[in-house]
């Protein structure tokens, strides 16, 4: 009954320009700067003209960089940047009232110390957060909302759900100022605290026995609760040259629009989150422990706000593989390549799902979209280069010959009002700073697997990529000393 | 510039200066604020936490129509856990559900009311059961209107209840008892004291005019005039013997002595033949309910009122082998005389006179009454009407919408699909296929969800080795919960050891299977 009315996507690539057959951009101009001093070298010292060519040879092997791998310079550069910082002794962070440079306060550490949080309203009345990133310029609006899931939804209405996600990523490319957007989706497995708080308070002190051991009976024998499932969205704008009032009143306007169209993509109950709450999901990312305590006050029905200058952390520590922060462990990767081949619109769903084994699990898409003229450009120069590829090589493979043919595809897309978007993910699983992580690290491996996607520790980066996936709208490439177009040419 | 100096006057000189503090002023300011801002990557000093590496992320690149297929939705979140625990869903995590707190607490719904439907032996009276324990443990009050198999009286005298038991014999209820609204309406305020008082004439009236319908059967409406002449003879009664509550004879002997206010009402102007020839249609069906057929429940005054202060039951199962009508009739005076009850209460705690008290309210069996008569659903309308919804949640249970469709005229089955449309929320059993459409037309079914509540009433297998008593259908105790759009939260019921020990194994999931109701008339 569903399989003929299945949609299936596919077609994603990885971005990479060529110029010269399979070399790219980067690569060809090291080639032909090395040329030219070989040239002009030479008649004065072969061996000075042989020694750059060779060193030319090696740049460009160097920059040569595999789909979803790091080119081996980039490698050799993450590696030495780490070294210096743990010679340094920049991987251990003290906050509080023990640290140097804290004032005091625990904020978050690293890239996150520059984030400050601004409280604004809509025109009718409507709170939301304003994420100011002081050092690059850039804020951000969080949204929360909970996902409403595909279990006993028929399949017409998944389809039409995902189309409307689909025009919600279209309309980023519409957006003024807009750096990058994300979804967060976090889910923690229910240990019965939640089921506990909830009844306890509740049970009246002249009930009836049989009334009292019945409930009492239930909370001993349902011992899982609900995992709890939450989804946040974040937009990143630059700033231009207005400042923060300006921008506030700017963004106050667009905050029910993408309210709008959020509407309806399986997103239920789309709200803007407000400062305070920004800070407690923050807190529990960075100190899980805090999360029972939050539970516990909830029940009670008290109201717990956090400063932003306690959300962050007192002590942590990076490590190459894994990152400890306040008496837990995370380990995050990163996507190294996105499913092959076509898929169906649940493909990530056990990837996203509440899973028991792990204890915090967070998985983040981050987007960036292209501006709608540049998408057009760069569209036209996707079939270019596929073109070359495939015409310029010596052996045309098939494989080319299918990317050429893709590349068609979505130039006939984005003539349709397609926008175009480049995509990437990063899970991150928290758990007790001395637990066994070879259980946590197997599920993830299991669920990448059946979600068709490969995942690469971020090794030398844990505490950054901790960092970009929680919701507060950090897009990575704002903060590399690379300008963009120098890094997409290799 | 090697020349003579530029005479410059002491005004731009000052106006110079200014300049250059204001751009210190300025400058300082600024570095001021960026001094506690740390750098892109974090304090580089020791132990300042910066970031060794901010790299990005590997890219993968689409168009639009195509990456939404990464479709970032697709985990659903759990039930909320506000209520009384009723079971699990398939991965194992808790489900709970009551209309009171997902009206009052988690504002999941719109009143707090629910109906549930599923076919017999699947247990529907078993997830009621752990609602009316879960809500008493919260301090509800759990009052069921009516219990005709019985499934509700061990648990209620388990709880400390009242058992009222309904038959020859036994306890007897007047259909016409509204409780002792008098003597409230003189404790609390002038202006609700009125409205107690009028409330309680039309909810005599509404149900002499219900118990006449029933009486006709197919035949019978009631016309206007009769209706407005049951009305006088109620006020005269009530003028004449005030506080005291009349029997449906009382009411007879009124209209057979031709009252003034009577006859004014059915406009036969002091002609005694025409005033007979209406009276004596209305008398005969009020006399008739003093007949052999219906055994002699509707012509005593109430033995035992119901209290108010702890659990209620209404057992009349001993009446099950009585026919449709009669046991349509007497559930539907349980329910009016329960509801009536439960106004004076709310009343009261409006006042301030009594403490504030919540009650769950189990209507079971609705499709008695509904085929006891004609235009059954507007009395029941009227009946079970509450002044406020706050404090109080109803559960009605019926079998199927079948059982609703099964009605005779086309306006009466509208109206009875209007008490599932407008539950705040709707659980269903085991339903099969052709009854799941019907439902479905109510409520917004997906496919899926159709296909599991039919896959619920799949029979049970043979089994030659085992006992056969000790199968149950594989449909049993799972139930799907609907609200509104929202897509269905299915579950399973499990009950506890305490709640196993309150029933006996022959009763675990009475519902229709065993028990007194094999002689009955389903």
């Amino acid at each position: 009954m569903s399989a003929p009315s299945e949609v299936m996507y596919g077609n994603w690539h990885h971005p990479r320009s060529a110029l010269l057959g399979t070399l790219s951009t980067g690569m060809t101009i090291i080639g032909l700067v090395a040329t030219l001093l070989f040239i002009v070298i030479a008649p004065f010292s072969l061996l000075a003209g042989l020694v750059v060519l060779g060193l030319g040879g090696v740049a460009i092997a160097m920059t040569y960089r595999a789909e979803g791998n790091r080119s081996m310079l980039e490698g050799v550069m993450m590696r030495l940047a780490w070294w210096k910082a743990k010679a340094k002794g920049q991987t251990g962070m003290v906050g509080g009232l023990l640290g140097e440079k804290a004032n005091g306060a625990a904020k978050l550490p690293g890239a996150g110390g520059a984030i400050r949080l601004w409280d604004c309203q809509t025109a009718t009345g409507l709170e939301f957060v304003l994420v100011e990133h002081q050092r690059v310029g850039s804020y951000s609006l969080v949204f929360e909302a909970a996902p409403e899931g595909n279990d006993l939804v028929d399949p017409h209405v998944i389809n039409t759900r995902v189309n409307v996600w689909a025009g919600f990523l279209t309309d980023l490319g519409y957006e003024p100022g807009l750096q990058g957007a994300s979804v967060v989706i976090e889910t923690v497995p229910d240990t019965g605290e939640r089921l506990r708080n909830n009844i306890e308070p509740k049970l009246a002190d002249d009930a009836p026995e049989v009334a009292l051991a019945t409930m009492h009976d239930v909370m001993r024998a349902y011992p899982d609760g609900a995992a709890v499932a939450n989804a946040y969205i974040t937009l990143t704008y630059g700033a231009g040259k207005h400042d923060t009032a300006g921008i506030a009143a700017e963004l106050a306007s667009r905050v029910p629009q993408i309210m709008g169209v959020l509407n309806g993509s399986g997103a239920a109950g789309v709200r803007p989150v407000t400062a305070s709450r920004l800070a407690r999901v923050v807190r529990q990312a960075y100190d899980p422990q805090a999360a029972r305590v939050f539970a516990e006050a909830d029940a009670m029905g008290e109201r717990v706000d956090i400063d932003w200058n306690e959300v962050g952390v007192v002590g942590a520590k990076t490590q190459w593989d894994c990152y400890i922060h306040e008496g837990a462990r995370s380990i995050t990767w990163e996507m190294k390549s996105a499913p092959r081949g076509v898929v169906n619109s649940s493909v990530l769903h056990h990837l996203l799902a509440p899973n028991h084994a792990t204890s915090r699990k967070r998985v983040t898409l981050l987007y960036t979209p292209m501006s709608a003229d540049s998408a057009s450009r760069t569209v036209e120069k996707d079939v270019t280069d596929a073109k070359q590829r495939y015409l310029g090589a010596r052996k045309p493979t098939e494989r080319d010959r299918q990317s050429l043919d893709k590349a068609h595809q979505a130039a006939a897309e984005e003539a349709r009002g397609a926008g175009l978007i480049d995509f990437g993910l990063v899970v991150t699983v928290t758990d007790q700073w001395d637990s066994d992580t070879s259980g946590a690290e197997a599920t993830v491996e299991t669920m990448a697997a059946s979600s068709k996607i490969r995942l690469r520790k971020c090794w030398g980066h844990q505490d950054a990529a901790f960092l970009v996936g929680l919701p507060l709208g950090v897009v990575p490439n704002r903060y590399s000393w690379m300008p963009a177009a120098m890094r997409d040419a290799f | 510039m090697w020349g003579k100096k530029k005479q410059v006057s002491t005004y731009q000189q000052r106006v110079a200066q200014r300049k250059k503090q204001a751009e210190r002023e300025r400058k300082a300011a600024q570095r001021a604020r960026w001094k506690n801002v740390p750098p892109v990557l974090g304090w580089p000093n020791r132990w300042g936490g910066a970031m060794a590496n901010l790299v990005d992320v590997p890219r993968w690149r689409g168009t639009t129509f195509q990456v939404c297929g990464l479709w970032p939705f697709s985990a659903g979140t759990g039930a909320p856990l506000q209520g009384v625990p009723v079971g699990q869903t398939v991965d194992g995590s808790t489900v709970c559900c009551d209309p009171i707190t997902w009206f009052e607490t988690a504002r999941l719904i719109s009143n707090p009311s629910e109906f549930v439907l599923g076919n017999p032996g699947l247990g529907k009276s078993t997830f009621i059961r752990r609602q009316c324990l879960g809500l008493a443990a919260f301090g509800t009050l759990p009052l069921v209107f009516g219990d005709t198999k019985p499934d509700y009286v061990d648990l209620i005298e388990a709880l400390g209840g009242q058992v009222i038991s309904l038959g020859t014999g036994r306890d007897f209820l007047n259909p016409l008892d509204v409780g002792n609204v008098g003597e409230v309406a003189a404790r609390i305020d002038p202006k609700a004291g009125k409205n107690l008082i009028n409330e309680a004439r039309s909810r005599r009236l509404q149900m002499l005019l219900a118990l006449i319908q029933i009486v006709r059967g197919r035949q019978g409406k009631v016309s206007d005039r009769e209706e407005a002449l049951l009305a006088a003879a109620l006020d005269v009664w009530d003028e004449a013997e005030p506080g005291h509550t009349p029997l449906v004879s009382d009411i007879v002997r009124v209209i057979d002595s031709h009252p003034d206010a009577c006859d004014q009402m059915v406009l036969t102007r002091g002609d005694i033949e025409a005033y007979r020839a209406i009276a004596d249609k209305v008398s005969a069906s009020l006399l008739a309910l003093g007949s052999r057929r219906w055994g002699g429940l509707f012509g005593e005054h109430t033995t035992t009122p119901m209290r108010l202060d702890r659990p209620v039951v209404f057992d009349v199962s001993d009446l099950d082998r009585q026919s449709e009508d009669v046991m349509g009739a007497v559930l539907l005076t349980c329910w009016s005389y329960g509801f009536a009850q439960v106004n004076i209460a709310q009343a009261l705690q409006d006042a301030g006179l009594a403490r504030p008290q919540h009650y769950f309210i189990v209507m079971d069996e609705l499709w008695r009454i509904l085929s006891a008569g004609v235009g059954m659903v507007d009395r029941i309308n009227e009946l079970t009407r509450l002044n406020r919804q706050r404090g109080v949640g109803q559960a009605m249970c019926t079998h199927t919408l079948n059982d609703l469709e099964a009605l005779p005229s086309e306006e009466d089955r509208r109206k009875a699909r209007g008490f599932v449309a407008r539950s705040g929320l709707v659980v269903t059993g085991g339903l099969a296929d052709d009854e799941a459409e019907a439902l479905s037309k109510v409520l917004p079914l997906s496919g899926k969800e159709r296909a599991t509540i039919t896959a619920w009433t799949n029979p049970e297998s043979w089994n030659a080795g085992e006992g056969l008593e000790n199968l149950a259908p594989p449909g049993q105790g799972k139930f799907l919960i609907k609200v509104g759009q929202r897509p269905g939260i299915p579950l399973t019921v499990r009950l506890t050891e305490a709640e196993l020990m309150l029933n006996d194994t022959n009763k675990r999931w009475a519902n229709s299977r065993v028990g007194r109701h094999a002689r009955g008339s389903n």
